[in-house]
């Protein structure tokens, strides 16, 4: 078992030519600190109909939003971003804590809706996973990802019309950002390696990287691949594939864009056993997901 | 790393980049070219070590506020803001070298024709309908313990109340402590009453022989008034690279930290005006704020004002804006907020990784790796 926290990241970016002026902004973000509920019950009711029994956790959960920064409005940049309060489920052993935002835009900016989904644990308390479980983790999270994003939607605009601003109801743009964190030795050499000059087909054929590597390339393309078609995708430029590097971590990402979704699919080096902001997987796919975000 | 090297890298990205399909829609080719947009791993060392510098700024620069006002501004739908650039003459000041300062005072014969024309201009200022008013460094007349100073001080707040200014009375030299000090004027929520606060200089002009005591804080400083949240960099000060950089973290796109809308250089320089407003639209580029720079009459410009890289005048199109010449010492700009939101989103978003990187708002950057 060599992987652990994966992280699921999906937002829509609002496909709509309609201006919202700085004022009709600040109206409608006001309405909905006020109200913030209405996005937490639209998660519930998006997972619930699609799954049926959830076990929720709301107490070691409600502890956590107890503890948070009760700032919950931020001005970050032109734009108003609002985080919602945490929501923690337990479904088919998967311990998931989610969080949903929001970032209401004014001028050209598009205003966007997210949610993330983090595997915090599997089983009781096992938080190293298997290959397959990492993948089941990204299937269920994509199974009800949009459903989630359906709902959080419909109270968005539910809300921007409550504010009297009249922002017609319009589709989006799909932009998903998934991570895992691998906890080997030999994934710490592979991605060092990476940033030095080795390339990614020279590892698939080197025993110590290529077994995490076709782990890898399999979780993110949701297909069994043998080497050589991995190598024969990223020769065609059907894959495009790049480093990530920060401070703390280095890892590989693999972006596949189309006209109506992007997916972002990484992993890096990281051997923390608690679910936290600073673990890779939750770090970076945050640090990627500001950065591809702020051009919309 | 041999040079050679980093030419490869930039290669193999331009051969990838031929390869990959293009997708047409305007969204997915967005986000295409951000994908783009890798770096030769060689480059991450240095980048590293530029960035930690950077950072660095946090441990030494800690911000500090002073709260004129409560009111939110996110509300308000333009500002006007006045910049007075007196005629003030190097023959009116005299020179006072003691304790191993040099400092300039008004001469005692120009003191009360320097206090009317203050006076005189700022009531034009207010009269014009400004909410924020600039003068130069050095244009607030020197006070020396008498009563006429407080007189003066007294008509000064007298006139911010009666216009609902917030007031950037260019500064003077202490006479006895030897600070170069701008009074930083407004009214105050607690009671309605306008409040001075001396805001310092932190850098001595020495190539013009101002040599000038240094607060031992020398964090950046910045005023929340109705009419805005804005920094003042007293002449040269707009130089100092721990106020430069840690503005720019402050007010990235990416931070959390409260963003200063305004930045305010009063200045005094009889030949290096150029250079400083130059210095000024840099400031505005990399803060994507609003920069004012006001100088004497002895060298232009005298009056500029610059948003996000832009300078702001009625003849550039990129920027919509009013510009009204009440004379040749008293302007005032008018620009609407939403245009002002427009361009600092402008200019954020067209920031490189490498900018946004350095700065230290995001965790990393995506580099090249061999395919």
């Amino acid at each position: 078992m060599a992987y652990s926290f994966p992280v699921f990241r999906k937002g829509i970016i609002f496909r709509t030519d309609r201006l919202v002026s700085s004022e009709e902004a600040k109206r409608i973000a006001e309405l909905i600190v006020k109200d913030p509920w209405r996005y937490q019950s639209a998660f519930e009711t998006a997972l619930a109909r699609n799954n049926g029994s959830i076990d929720w956790e709301t107490d070691r959960i409600d502890k956590d939003n107890q503890e948070r920064d009760s700032d919950d409005l931020q001005l970050v940049g032109e734009n108003y971003v609002l985080h919602f309060p945490l929501i923690g489920f337990r479904y088919n052993g998967f311990t998931v804590e989610a969080r949903n935002s929001l970032t209401v835009c004014r001028h050209e900016k598009k205003s966007k809706i997210w949610t993330r989904l983090s595997c915090a644990r599997f089983g009781e308390a096992r938080t190293r996973l298997t290959a397959a479980e990492v993948s089941k983790f990204f299937e269920f999270a994509s199974a009800n990802v949009d459903h989630i994003l359906d709902g959080l939607a419909v109270a968005y605009f539910q809300h921007a019309k409550d504010a009297g601003v009249a922002v017609p109801k319009a589709d989006g743009y799909g932009f998903q950002l998934r991570a895992f964190n691998s906890t080997t030795n030999n994934s710490r050499l592979l991605f060092n390696r990476l940033q030095r000059g080795l390339g990614v087909s020279e590892a698939l054929d080197d025993d110590r990287f290529r077994p995490e590597l076709i782990d890898y390339f399999q979780i993110t393309l949701g297909e069994k691949l043998s080497v050589a078609k991995i190598k024969d995708r990223i020769k065609n430029g059907n894959l495009d594939v790049f480093g990530y590097k920060s401070t703390e971590h280095e890892a590989i990402f693999t972006a596949r864009i189309s006209a109506t979704e992007t997916d972002i699919c990484g992993f890096g080096y990281d051997d923390d056993h608690q679910l936290n902001n600073s673990l890779f997987s939750h770090a970076a796919t945050k640090d990627l997901l500001k950065e591809y975000a702020q051009n919309f | 790393m041999p040079k050679t090297s980093r030419k490869a890298s930039r290669s193999t990205t331009k051969n990838r980049k031929t390869a990959k399909p293009r997708i047409s829609d305007e969204f997915s080719s967005t986000i295409q070219n951000v994908t783009d947009e890798q770096l030769p791993p060689e480059w991450v060392h240095d980048l590293n070590v530029l960035r930690r510098v950077i950072k660095r700024t946090r441990e030494i620069n800690d911000p500090r506020i002073d709260v004129f006002s409560d009111k939110v501004t996110h509300g308000i739908q333009q500002f006007k803001i006045a910049t007075i650039s007196t005629n003030l003459d190097v023959k009116q000041l005299r020179e006072v070298h003691e304790r191993g300062y040099r400092v300039y005072l008004i001469e005692e014969k120009y003191r009360r024709k320097l206090s009317e024309e203050f006076l005189q201009y700022l009531r034009q200022a207010g009269e014009g309908g400004a909410q924020l008013v600039c003068y130069n460094e050095l244009a607030y007349p020197t006070p020396l313990d008498g009563k006429g100073d407080v007189a003066f001080k007294n008509q000064v707040k007298k006139l911010v109340t009666k216009y609902k200014l917030s007031l950037i009375a260019g500064s003077y030299h202490d006479a006895t402590k030897f600070y170069n000090l701008s009074p930083v004027i407004a009214t105050h929520y607690r009671d309605g009453q306008p409040k001075a606060i001396p805001h310092a200089k932190m850098t001595s002009a020495v190539k013009a022989y101002e040599l000038i005591r240094i607060p031992p804080n020398r964090h950046l400083r910045y005023y929340e008034t109705e009419h805005g949240c804005f920094a003042v960099f007293i002449c040269i000060d707009v130089y100092d690279p721990s106020m430069i950089f840690r503005l720019m973290m402050k007010n990235h796109l990416n931070s959390t930290e409260q963003k200063i809308d305004f930045v305010f250089v009063p200045s005094f320089t009889l030949k290096d005006a150029q250079e400083l407003a130059e210095a000024c639209r840099d400031l505005s580029y990399a803060s994507a704020t609003l920069v004012v720079y006001v100088n004497c009459a002895a060298d232009t410009p005298r009056h500029v004002v610059y948003l996000a890289g832009e300078e702001v005048h009625e003849g550039n199109a990129a920027v919509k804006c009013e510009l009204t010449k009440l004379s040749e010492n008293v302007q005032i700009l008018t620009i609407a907020a939403d245009e002002y939101h427009r361009l600092r989103s402008k200019v954020s978003d067209g920031y490189s990784p490498v900018f946004n990187y350095l700065i230290g708002v995001r965790d990393g950057i995506r580099v090249e790796v061999k395919l």
